[in-house]
């Protein structure tokens, strides 16, 4: 199986992803389905059990024009039990939580991976 | 073949300002991207820049020159973009048979290495402009020089200009009835032609009959799924047999295409447009007809149009229903994608979530479709399905015969409970991915766009089952006001008297502009 050949957008959420997680930062697999990221000690809220773990996602192979999601957190459960648009999940030989937040209004020219995962630690957060 | 590729509204301005009433020559110079391949070489024209008169002065060789000042301009620009630079002057007096003149040709010895060197592009082409007719050579970075074999005009109208006019072709009794209409040498369009079809199930089974009827020479049909027994009520020619082995779509549709016409070049291709080999196909048609709804094909095939400058048409049936299951709207949808004239990016026709769920596994999906929604299978009807068949192809056929009016070049709906047709009035953002005027756009790129496809074998069949029926129903992360105010309003019911036009504003977000 050949890596995917990089878009310059994939290319460039790499290098933002890089620059705003330094050191935390790891591209843990690419296939044809895209690439798999992980942001490891990522701060959760006291509402997670430990309060930090690590945020995986598949950057796909069409992003941006296809959205990100979902994301899964590794490493941290919530403590007062799974909400709705959290659930435990097996993903690519990972236990995991599924934060299944999706950005309903994706737009390709405007919407980054940094951004989605922005959006998506402050909502955890507020868990 | 080598062949210089132009958008309608580009061929129209460079046609006004070097064919110009007082029949001086005048210059220009293109800069495309190049799509090279065994058969030849195709220049898709991304850039037009018309040159002063300055900058295409009377000349110390010839009756005029391209100014070393505009060369080294646009060729330091063609290098910093990765094109290839085009010079186009006139020949005014050339009727329907051109020819580069001896001026012309040492005018290229002279220039062109320079250029090559200057750009670093693997091809550099001058070109002659007549009337009704071209003429130009290519040269490459390998030394190698070979003609311009035509130029391909992509407007409403499919325009094809050679050095010389076609010799006419023999009349053949099958098509007496349709040359009626258009004449053999619209009847060589046809046979000249190559049309990718993807999808070769209820839509795409009709295109390809058809498409074999009218005598097109050659069809590719791409598809990866197989016939089952609730496809027998619209694809056209399958059988019972058929769905109980399993007979691949583009197997029964080989079959149909050789009953009606054993001499059509007819390339079945059991795959996926999402995969890059597979995709890479479609590059080497003439115009693509999209009948496969995912938003995936859209994205590929959208991609494929506007980067290599092939006209597209999709078409799809819809039937929307309320809550509850009552029916609201039945209709079809013909859309033509040309160049530069609003893609279906440009349309908000390719849909961002419906990429990301396509692309999930089927466990992917399950896990998040969490809420249990048992989705819905939309309905499929053929004689849906043969009204939006019909206005792609006779878009396809006005086209290739020259009597296309610039409004067919527009979206259009059907309303299928009223009879009502309503073109859309056209949407194009300059700033678009895929055909906008900005640098990063991919417009005319050609072979240096990468397209948005998996990387791997071609051929690959993948999960046959429908992948838009999950319904997923994920809430929605908080939102930032930008991102808020994108977001579409919820859809209001509207009943027969609400007006066509708001319901097709609602239906594809656009103002109709005509019954």
């Amino acid at each position: 199986m050949t890596a995917a050949v990089r878009s310059p957008e994939i290319t460039r959420a790499l290098e933002e992803l890089e620059r705003a997680f330094p050191g935390r930062f790891t591209l843990e697999a690419e296939d044809p389905s895209g690439l798999i990221v992980r942001i490891t000690g990522v701060e959760l809220s006291v509402r997670w059990s430990p309060a930090t773990g690590d945020l995986l996602f598949l950057i796909p192979f069409h992003y941006p024009d296809a959205a990100i999601y979902p994301y899964y957190l590794t490493g941290a459960k919530p403590s007062g039990g799974y909400l709705p648009a959290l659930q435990p999940v097996g993903w690519r030989g990972v236990e995991a939580t599924q934060v299944s937040l999706r950005h309903n209004c994706w737009n390709p020219k405007v919407d980054t991976a940094l951004g989605s995962v922005r959006q998506t630690l402050a909502w955890l957060r507020s868990q | 073949m080598n062949e210089l590729r132009i958008s309608g509204t580009q061929y129209a301005e460079l046609r006004a300002h070097l064919l110009r009433p007082d029949r001086d020559e005048y210059g220009a110079i293109a800069l495309a991207g190049a799509q090279r391949s065994g058969a030849g070489t195709v220049l898709a024209v991304r850039e037009l820049h018309p040159l002063v008169d300055q900058e295409f002065p009377p000349g110390d060789h010839g009756y005029r020159q391209f100014a070393a000042p505009a060369l080294a301009r646009l060729g330091n620009r063609a290098a910093a973009e990765r094109l290839s630079l085009v010079t186009i002057h006139s020949h005014p007096g050339a009727l329907e048979s051109n020819a580069l003149s001896r001026d012309d040709v040492r005018a290229h010895e002279r220039v062109f290495p320079h250029l090559l060197d200057i750009s670093a592009a693997p091809v550099v082409a001058g070109v002659a402009l007549g009337q009704a007719s071209v003429a130009g050579e290519l040269w490459t970075a390998g030394g190698e020089r070979a003609p311009l074999d035509r130029l391909r005009v992509v407007g409403p109208n499919v325009e094809l200009l050679y050095p010389e006019r076609p010799s006419a072709v023999a009349p053949d009794a099958r098509f007496d009835r349709q040359v009626r209409l258009f004449g053999d040498t619209g009847q060589a369009r046809l046979r000249a032609l190559h049309v990718a079809v993807v999808g070769a199930g209820g839509g795409g089974s009709i295109l390809i009959e058809q498409l074999a009827h009218l005598g097109v020479g050659t069809i590719t049909a791409i598809d990866f799924d197989v016939v089952k027994r609730h496809n027998l009520s619209r694809i056209m020619g399958a059988s019972d047999a058929d769905s109980r082995a399993r007979v691949k779509k583009v197997e029964v549709a080989r079959r149909v295409v050789g009953t009606v016409d054993s001499a059509i070049d007819f390339r079945s291709v059991d795959g996926d447009i999402a995969d890059l080999a597979t995709a890479e196909l479609l590059t080497y048609a003439d115009y693509i007809l999209l009948a496969t709804d995912t938003a995936t094909a859209r994205l590929v095939a959208n991609a494929v149009a506007q980067t290599f400058l092939i006209p597209l048409v999709q078409i799809g049936a819809k039937v929307e229903t309320r809550k509850g299951g009552a029916i609201e709207q039945i209709y079809t949808a013909v859309r033509p994608v040309l160049p530069r004239r609003g893609c279906l990016a440009c349309n908000d026709l390719i849909d961002p979530i419906a990429l990301q769920r396509e692309a999930a596994t089927p466990e992917e999906r399950d896990n998040q479709n969490y809420l249990g929604d048992p989705g819905v299978i939309d309905p499929s009807v053929t004689t849906l399905n043969a009204a939006g068949a019909s206005g792609a192809l006779n878009c396809l056929l006005m086209s290739v015969i020259g009597q296309a009016a610039d409004e067919l070049a527009s979206h259009r709906i059907t309303l299928m409970r009223e009879g009502t047709v309503l073109t859309l009035q056209d949407r194009r953002d300059p700033a678009c991915r895929w055909c906008g005027e900005q640098s990063s756009s991919r417009y005319g790129r050609a072979d240096l766009a990468l397209l948005p496809c998996r990387r791997r074998a071609t051929g690959a069949v993948l999960d046959a089952e429908p992948t838009d029926a999950t319904g997923t129903k994920a809430p929605v992360a908080a939102l930032s006001g930008a991102t808020a105010a994108r977001r579409r309003e919820p859809a209001a019911p509207i009943g027969r008297g609400a007006g066509l036009r708001r319901l097709a504003q609602r239906i594809l977000g656009r103002r109709a502009i005509g019954r």
